[in-house]
Order: structure tokens, then sequence, then C-alpha cells
């Protein structure tokens, strides 16, 4: 027999891509080599730096795993090239679920969008950066700071969306800091509208839910098994074999730079 | 022997909500006559029942059968008809939500109400519901800090729900013609009508955790039919949000209550038809959800219930309580309706 093709290298250490890689044993083959590797870089500490670390060591693509903060030196000191695509791996906010809402929306534009945080403090900046990913996912449009509110524990927003139909479509955004040192929490997003839309992501509960609702009734859909991991991994392995960069990058400092504003009242 | 109950208004609220909900407590309750303002829909109304009828509200005040009166016209109707049940010494008045559209009337009403001893209950019945006081007793007993508090609506047309409880439409009013709510002064109006019509559903048990109205955020009709409002009442943060859509799922009426602990989730069933109370649940911060059981009777059924047992002097008429809600509601309407009209020449 002739020898396999062991697939595209994986670099990581993480636990969750050791196995997401055990998980795509054709297309997919660990290394210890980061050159011409997928480099997957934890979202922990200065990301930024590890993912231009990783292409500056000739990594084929990067996956940034869950990233939190954006890093002091980001984009703007050390701009990325794009010549590489990144894969943004947003457990809360998984590619393949917002295809499911999106796709059971009908195309029937939402009359209104809220969006409701609840986490620890330590974790209510994803949660509400993923939060606002849901609602420009869901409008289909980037989305403007209207104004905010804040007290000590809780925050408003009101935020506009161009929106399909030309006009300016709302989103709201409410978010709580809960007691708790954990960093999980809880997003409720709904999609108002002649089809509605409502996802509840609860990563402590170990829940991601989509309902889609019509006159007729509502549906669940099914649950994604695929880990997030894994899901992230092999889109990372599409990108390298296509050649798109993808958006996931952009969308994701479109998204943090609108909870910045949003935690800067 | 059951209370006799006059009834204004022939609408769909009585005919669809008020007729069938007496007629579930018909041992405590009878309607003996229902006045219309000359739609002519009192009569067959009363008809079937057995019951008088008539035009305008004098000939229903004067009828000394009728000793409790319930208040089902238009809005803005209230507080006039609340004086004149009182002026007609009638003991006891049901009035349907609002209380009244302005402070002036509300501390006017109030006052005579209280001056006569006369027996008052305002239909906001969500205020009622067993599922909401199960909420309330889970936010005192677990004494968390409530941080912010939303309330979203999402609502087909009543139509839907009429024809569930009722027969003989349409229900439904005429279409209106297309309101301009690009003007700012339109937008207010509606706004301000919306939010004494519709959110006044959950105001009392907004008020009742978040008493005040500090800073309105923001405020906005939402198209086709709709608002978004946002405020800070102390500590806390409200947000209600509510868009009338011409099509759709069934309706959404939920509050949801963030305290530093957990976070409560109250869905009120639609409104006329009986799907008995709303459903609560809780998830605290280590995400466990906790679902609370549905009592079989719903927020309508407990405000009728609620007004025997003040007749029968079980328990005392909340007068301050009464008028603060409807202070509340007044003053967030007018503060709102003030936030659209912002930096606009008047």
């Amino acid at each position: 027999m002739s020898s396999a093709n062991p697939g595209l290298g994986i670099f990581t250490v993480l636990p969750s891509y050791l196995a997401a890689a055990a998980e795509l044993a054709v297309s997919a083959a660990l290394t210890r080599d980061v050159s011409g590797a997928v480099a997957v870089v934890p979202g922990s500490g200065d990301w930024w730096q590890g993912m231009l670390d990783a292409r500056a060591g000739g990594a084929a693509a990067v996956v940034i795993a869950d990233p939190a903060a954006l890093p002091q030196k980001g984009p703007g000191a050390y701009p990325w090239p794009g010549d590489i695509p990144v894969i943004v791996e947003r457990p809360r906010l998984r590619p393949d679920v917002v295809a499911d809402a999106v796709r059971a929306g009908r195309g029937r534009p939402a009359r209104i969008v809220t969006v409701e945080c609840a986490a620890p403090a330590a974790g209510l900046e994803a949660v509400i950066r993923d939060g606002l990913g849901w609602a420009r996912s869901l409008v289909r449009g980037p989305l403007t700071l209207q104004v905010c509110s804040a007290t000590a524990q809780a925050r408003i927003a009101l935020l506009d969306s161009g929106g399909s139909a030309g006009g300016a479509m709302p989103v709201t955004l409410g978010a709580t800091a809960a007691a708790g040192l954990h960093a999980d929490g809880l997003l409720q997003v709904l999609a108002l509208g002649e089809v509605r839309t409502e996802v509840t992501v609860d990563q402590r509960a170990g829940l991601t839910r989509l309902e889609t609702s019509t006159e007729d009734g509502t549906l669940r859909a099914p649950e994604r098994y695929e880990s997030s991991a894994r899901l992230a991994l092999r889109r990372a392995i599409e990108a390298q074999s296509s050649g798109q960069p993808g958006t996931d990058l952009d969308e994701l400092l479109e998204d943090m730079s609108l909870t910045r504003a949003v935690l800067a009242t | 022997m059951p209370w006799n109950i006059g009834v204004l208004g022939a609408g769909p609220g009585v005919a669809a909500l008020h007729l069938p909900v007496l007629g579930r407590l018909a041992e405590l309750f009878k309607v003996v006559h229902i006045a219309d303002a000359g739609s002519g829909r009192a009569q067959g109304l009363a008809e079937r029942l057995g019951a008088r009828w008539s035009v305008g509200e004098a000939d229903l005040l004067a009828d000394p059968a009728v000793h409790l009166v319930a208040i089902c016209s238009p809005p803005a109707e209230h507080a006039r008809q609340i004086l004149a049940a009182v002026a007609a010494g009638k003991p006891a008045i049901f009035c349907e939500k609002p209380l009244a559209t302005s402070r002036e009337e509300a501390d006017e009403v109030i006052s005579a109400c209280r001056l006569a001893g006369t027996v008052l209950l305002v239909g906001t019945n969500h205020l009622f519901d067993a599922a909401w006081g199960r909420a309330r007793h889970h936010l005192v007993a677990l004494a968390g800090r409530v941080q912010a508090i939303s309330v979203t609506l999402a609502l087909p047309p009543n139509g839907r729900y009429h024809r569930l409880v009722a027969e003989g439409g349409p229900f439904q009013a005429a279409r209106r013609e297309r309101l301009d709510l690009d003007s700012p002064a339109v937008a207010a109006g509606v706004l301000r009508q919306l939010l004494t019509g519709l959110a006044i559903h959950d105001l009392p048990a907004v008020r009742d955790i978040a008493p005040g109205i500090d800073e309105v955020v923001y405020a906005r009709v939402a198209p086709p039919v709709g608002y978004l409002v946002g405020y800070r009442a102390g500590g806390i943060l409200v947000q209600l949000a509510l868009t009338m859509l011409p099509e759709g799922p069934d309706a959404l009426w939920r509050m949801n209550i963030a305290t530093s602990h957990d976070r409560i989730e109250v869905n009120f069933p639609p409104a006329f038809v009986h799907a008995g109370s709303a459903a609560t649940r809780v998830r605290s911060t280590d995400g466990q959800w906790t679902e609370y059981r549905r009592d079989p009777e719903d927020g309508y059924m407990a405000q009728w219930r609620l007004l025997a047992s003040l007749l029968e002097g079980g328990v005392p008429v909340e007068y301050d309580e009464l008028l603060a809600d409807s202070h509340f509601a007044i003053d967030l309407a007018d503060a709102a309706a003030a936030k659209v009209l912002e930096g606009v020449p008047q």
C-alpha cells in the first residue's frame, strides 16, 4: 500500500485541539514544526503576538482559540498582514449555529434584536462581545452604538444597524455582572419579527440552544455535537486549502471595538 | 350571593375577556347591566346574559341593582367614569388599565375613592399572576440585589386570540391610517400611548422592584408599531421593548430580572386566552436552571378573585399603591415622550 497523505500539520498544545486533531485523522496530523502548519494560538494572554509569531514561523493558517480581551499592543502597534487565513474559535458564536439561525430566519428581517448577557466580571466582556457578534450576524450588518448607560454592576445600550430593508434596525444590549469567579456566562439573543429567533448560550450549563418560531410553531435546531475546536480546525484546513483568508478576524476586531465603546461609558 | 356588576364598555376586552372570566367566577360575580357608548354592542352581549343594557353611563350608574362598576371603556374615559361611579354611590369599581391618563386625574380619582371608601382595583393582570408572586417571593427570600430588568413584548394581532375566546367579531379595530413616525411629535404621542396602554401591564411589577425613574437613557418608537425605552432607576437599569407584528409566532411577553445571584425569567401567556399563570424559571450563576410550576389560574382570574376579597373586607384597598403605580406609569410615559422630543424645537 502507498503511504496515505498524513493531512495538514496542526501545531498545538491545547488539549481540546489535540482531541480535535485526533477527530480529523484524515485531514490533520499533529506536528512539532509550525512551518507550513495550522498554528493554534491560545486565546488567553497576548494572543495577538502569538498570532504574529506563528506567521513569522511560517504557519500556513492560524486558529485563535476562544480569545479573551484584545491585548494592549494589538492591531494598532502591530498590524496583521492578512496574508494567511485566520480562523477564530468563538464557542458562544459558532459559525455553524449562526448559519442555522440565518437559514431558519427565511430572509425575514427582524424588527428589533435584543441581547442580554450575564456573567461574572471576569468573563463579561467576552460575553458582551459575542452577544454583539450574534446581533451583527442576525441583522447581517455592522452595528453603531447610539447610547449607553451603566451602573456599578450593569449596563444597557441602544445600537443601530442599517438593516436589510435600508432602515435602521434597532438592537438593545443589557449586560449584568453576576457573582462568581469563573468566566462562563449566559447569553440570550432575541430577533423579534415575523420570524422569531431565540438563541441561548449558557456555557456553565453546557447549553447552546437555537429556536426559530413562526405562526406554525417553534423549531429547535438540532444540537451541534461537533466540538467547537474541531469545527475551527476544519474551517482552518478548508481556508488554507482554498486560500481564502476569511472574515473571522475582522469580525472579531469589529465586535471587540464595539464592546470597548460600550464598556467605555 | 354573587356581587352584581354593571359593565361600562362593550368592546373586545369585555366580549372576549371579562364576560368569559366572570362566567368562570359565577359564584362570585353576576353581570346585570352593560352599557356602550352608542356602538349597539351592549344589547347583544347583555341579552345573552339576561342583563339590562343601555347607552351612555347614566342609566347604568342609576341602576340600583349595580353594586360594582367595571370600567372597560377607552382610557381617556376612565377617570371621569370613576368619579361618576363614586358620585353615584357605587361601593366598588374595577377599572381597566390605566387608572388615569394624567397625574391630576389620578390624584382626583384616588382621593375621591379614598374619601368615599370605594373599593377600587385596577386590572393590571400581570401583577396578580401567581407566577409573578412566586418570582417576587424568590427575590425577597434570596435577597439578591436587582441589577437590571427587561420587559420584552412581541405581539401578533389580538384577533388570533379573540377568535379563541369569542365569536361574532370582527373584534379588531379597523386599521388606522399610517402614522408619520418620522414626526417627533407623532412619535412622542404614540410612545406615550403605548407605554400607558401596553407597558402598563408590567409597570406596577417593575415599580415594585425598581421604584422611580432617574434618567431615560433612550426612548424610541420602533416601526411598524412598537417602542424601545431604557432608563435608570437608582442602581437598576430597565429596558422595555415592544414590537407589534402583522403576523408571526405566538406572543412573547417576557420579564427578565437580573440579580447579583441569578436571573429570573417570567413568560406571560398571550392576552385574552386562558393558559394558566406565567411560566417562571430561574438561572443561577452556577448554570442551574429551575422551572417553577405553573398555576392553573391566570392573572385575569386572580384579579377578580382579589376584588371579591376586597369587597368582603378580607384585604384593604391599597390606595397609595394604586396612586403610586399610576403616577409611575404616567411619569415614565411623559419622560420617554420628552426624550423623543429632546432637541426638537417646540
